[in-house]
């Protein structure tokens, strides 16, 4: 270990968490196997949690699906040596079986990038100075301060990342129905079902988290289609101008003079499919409204500047200096309405689903599930309640995150 | 004369329509850029200096504003006639400008490196590698320390003179011949003004183009520039070598100016003197001589009509019906 006597003229830390030097020898290498364990040791416990989180996902579902992954590759590599050897009768290569070797490359990643992260963060050195100062990090920082968001941020991580292990981790495949008599509504801790079965005897577990897929992918392409379509139309609004501002400003606001579900309900009368595809269209459609409102305001301020004089003068092309040079200045607002609008978004969609009017049954959705166990919430709340609590979790971490991405990105609260 | 010019302006009106009437912020000019020569533009705030610039450039906004009348003519092509797409292939490549603000005229969300890089890959067609290669190149040129470090700097990394040698190397990158720098150095301290003069003079013989420089400041006028030309309400009042100029100002107005100003070579006894008045507006101009009601010298005919552009000496041009001297 390094001396703790203060060298002459040596800097003092500031006051309050002690900084303790990098870690040195046998506890680098205890470091750099076990992530976690040097945030630990630095006294990070909050990093440390994070990586330890992350880890414990890993591991348990390697002991859960190991198997799993283990015959996913299997299966592929049999599959290619068949194709490659040209058989007669190769097998389809099935979509339950891709998503099986995307969820065990997913584990592998996982692993990968935690123990390159563990070696990384092993030498660091706390009490460097930081490298090159830019914008990016002076927003992390700010973020990082904020307990919620952090929380927030590592939920949403852990939820996608449950969509992508799904394949190993769900004991059943969601619209598999058992034997209705013998195991219809079970309790949860029943035996081969940890979160019980509902009225059609399918496992409440492998529901709940094929339906994660389905309701989180949703919430996220629907609110990416919002925050793209509003940004391409406000910045067109606001450097256009004259009747091309006032076309698309306008239908905006006759948008946004509907309830949004009215005007769901009435797209979603027009067609007699429910696809995922036409759901994420149809929220998508109807959510760029404010974006669209708070580019046009940024880009409205930006095309007076000085800069973007300067890049017509070297002759860059009226997209290019649109969508290269000012988009980009307008974003911060935009990233916070975006995590927000996710959040939003996941709500509306289960809101469509406990409607009867999301994705089509039998495919699980979240909503949908809530709506299978509504009538029955006295007899098995097991069905509607763990559904019910994995939105609010979800809905509740976007936000988190949208408010800690606000705070850090307003430097007028940067310290 | 010699060399044939690099840009000729002939008789430019650029108006602008405004909700109290059409303001001619540009009514008539006309000058000529020969090839290396540095041209200097000065006069009063509000004179037309800017418009003058932009509209080279094809970068005045429309509408409001409205090409009126007259021809720029820049190898070969009259640029006032040139289509949108014509005109940005030949802004930063052919022709360059140089702004007065070097704190906001970078974008900050890139690093200069890209900024530079981007018109060579706009104009040359280049990789973005060779671009970047260019870039540091350029850095080196406009004299930045350690350019291979610097290109991955934003302009916040950097000061104001720093970021005007930034906005130096953007304008020629593309080896413009002709470069329009509109008060390049009016937002910098005068140490780093005359750093900053002193660069534009090198790279100007270096690279062998014409610098069409507007200032406010008669000693950055004597110092860099070959002939100037003074404006006076969206007209030329003036147009002579600077030793001319300088030697014997034809118009009352340029001569004014000189007496308005403080010379560190002059005497401490001679006396600072303003020109009364205010300039007038563009939405509103006298009839006659724009001048005639600020000048001493006014009398009866200068209300009646406008004074042309005469040879008051030769190479020498004056619009005024009584010239100094010949009173
Ligand atoms: N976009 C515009 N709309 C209306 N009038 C304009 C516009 N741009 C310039 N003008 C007018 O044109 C006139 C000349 O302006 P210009 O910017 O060329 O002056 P200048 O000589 O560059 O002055 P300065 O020394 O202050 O930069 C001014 O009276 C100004 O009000
Ligand atoms: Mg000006």
């Amino acid at each position: 270990m390094e001396s703790a006597g203060g060298a002459p003229g040596a800097v003092t830390p500031p006051q309050g968490a002690p900084r303790r030097g990098p870690l040195s020898g046998g506890a680098r290498a205890a470091a750099a196997a076990v992530p976690g364990l040097g945030p630990l040791l630095r006294g990070e416990p909050g990093v440390a949690a994070v990586a330890l989180i992350y880890l414990a996902a890993a591991l348990s579902t390697t002991a859960v699906g190991g198997g799993r992954a283990i015959e996913a590759v299997a299966d592929w590599a049999a599959w290619g040596a068949a194709r490659l050897a040209g058989g007669t009768a190769i097998p389809e290569w099935s979509r339950v079986r891709l998503d099986s070797l995307v969820a065990t490359l997913t584990l592998l990643a996982l692993y990968a990038g935690l123990w390159t992260w563990a070696v990384r963060d092993s030498r660091r050195d706390p009490t460097a100075p930081p490298a090159r100062d830019t914008e990016g990090r002076r927003i992390w920082r700010q973020f990082r301060r904020n307990p919620g968001a952090v929380g927030g941020l590592v939920l949403i991580g852990l939820l996608y990342l449950v969509t992508l292990l799904t394949p190993l981790l769900a004991p059943y495949l969601p619209e598999v129905q058992m034997d209705v008599v013998a195991n219809k509504l079970k309790p949860p801790g029943s035996e081969g079902f940890p979160l019980g079965t509902d009225e059609f005897a399918r496992d409440v577990l492998s529901r709940l988290m094929y339906g994660a897929r389905i309701s989180l992918s949703i919430g996220f392409i629907a609110a990416s289609l919002s925050v793209g379509l509003g940004t391409v139309l406000g910045a067109l609004a606001a450097w256009f101008g004259g009747w091309v501002d006032m076309a698309i400003m306008r239908f905006a606001d006759m948008l946004l003079s509907f309830p949004r579900l009215v005007l769901l309900l009435f797209l979603l009368a027009a067609f007699d499919t429910r696809s995922m595809y036409l759901i994420v269209t149809i929220l998508g459609v109807t959510g760029w409204m404010s974006v669209s409102r708070l580019v046009r305001a940024q880009i409205l301020s930006l095309r007076e500047q000085d800069f973007v004089q300067a890049a017509r003068a070297l002759g860059l092309p009226t997209g290019r200096i649109l969508f290269v040079h000012l988009v980009p200045n307008s974003l911060a607002p935009v990233i916070v309405a975006a995590s927000l609008i996710t959040g939003h978004t996941l709500l509306l969609d289960a809101g469509l689903s406990f409607l009867g009017l999301g994705v089509s049954p039998p495919t699980p959705t979240w909503g949908g599930m809530i709506s299978d166990g509504k009538d029955l919430l006295r007899q098995a709340w097991w069905i509607a309640v763990p559904p019910g609590l994995t939105i609010v979790v979800a809905a509740l971490s976007f936000n988190l995150v949208g408010d800690g991405l606000r705070d850090a990105l307003d430097p007028r609260l940067r310290t | 004369m010699s060399a044939a010019p690099v840009l000729e302006i002939r008789d430019l009106k650029t108006w602008f329509r405004t909700d109290r009437g059409v303001a001619r912020a540009v009514d008539g000019v006309s000058f000529e850029v020969l090839p290396g020569e540095t041209l200097g533009v000065v006069g009063e705030s509000g004179c037309g200096k800017s418009v003058t610039a932009l509209s080279v450039l094809g970068l005045v906004p429309k509408p409001p504003g409205i090409h009126a009348g007259g021809q720029i003519l820049f190898e070969g092509a009259d640029l006032a006639r040139l289509g949108e797409r014509e005109l940005e292939d030949i802004r930063g490549d052919r022709i360059s400008m140089i702004f007065q603000e070097p704190m906001t005229s970078l974008n900050p969300v890139f690093t200069v490196g890209d900024q530079i890089a981007e018109s060579v890959v706009r104009h040359r067609g280049v990789s973005r590698g060779e671009a970047m290669g260019v870039a540091v190149d350029m850095l080196q040129k406009v004299g930045i320390p350690s350019p291979e470090s610097r290109v991955r700097d934003y302009p916040h990394q950097m000061s104001g003179g720093m970021r005007q040698r930034v906005m130096i190397a953007m304008a020629l990158a593309c080896r413009p011949t002709l470069l329009v720098a509109d008060e390049p150095t009016t937002a910098l301290d005068v140490t780093i003004q005359a750093q900053i003069l002193e660069l534009l003079a090198q790279l100007q013989r270096d690279l062998h183009m014409s610098v069409l420089l507007i200032t406010h400041d008669l000693g950055v006028v004597e110092e860099v520039c070959d002939r100037v030309v003074v404006m006076y309400a969206g007209k030329v009042v003036e147009r002579a070598t600077v030793d001319d100029l300088f030697d014997r100002p034809l118009h009352p107005y340029t001569a004014g100016l000189f007496r308005s100003v403080p010379r560190a070579t002059g005497t401490r006894a001679a006396r600072l003197e303003v020109i009364p008045g205010v300039v007038p507006s563009p939405l509103d101009f006298p009839t006659g001589c724009r001048f005639r009601n600020r000048c001493p010298a006014a009398r009866g005919p200068c209300a009646e009509g406008e004074p042309p552009l005469v040879e008051g000496a030769a190479g020498h041009q004056v619009a005024c019906h009584y010239p100094e001297g010949t009173r």
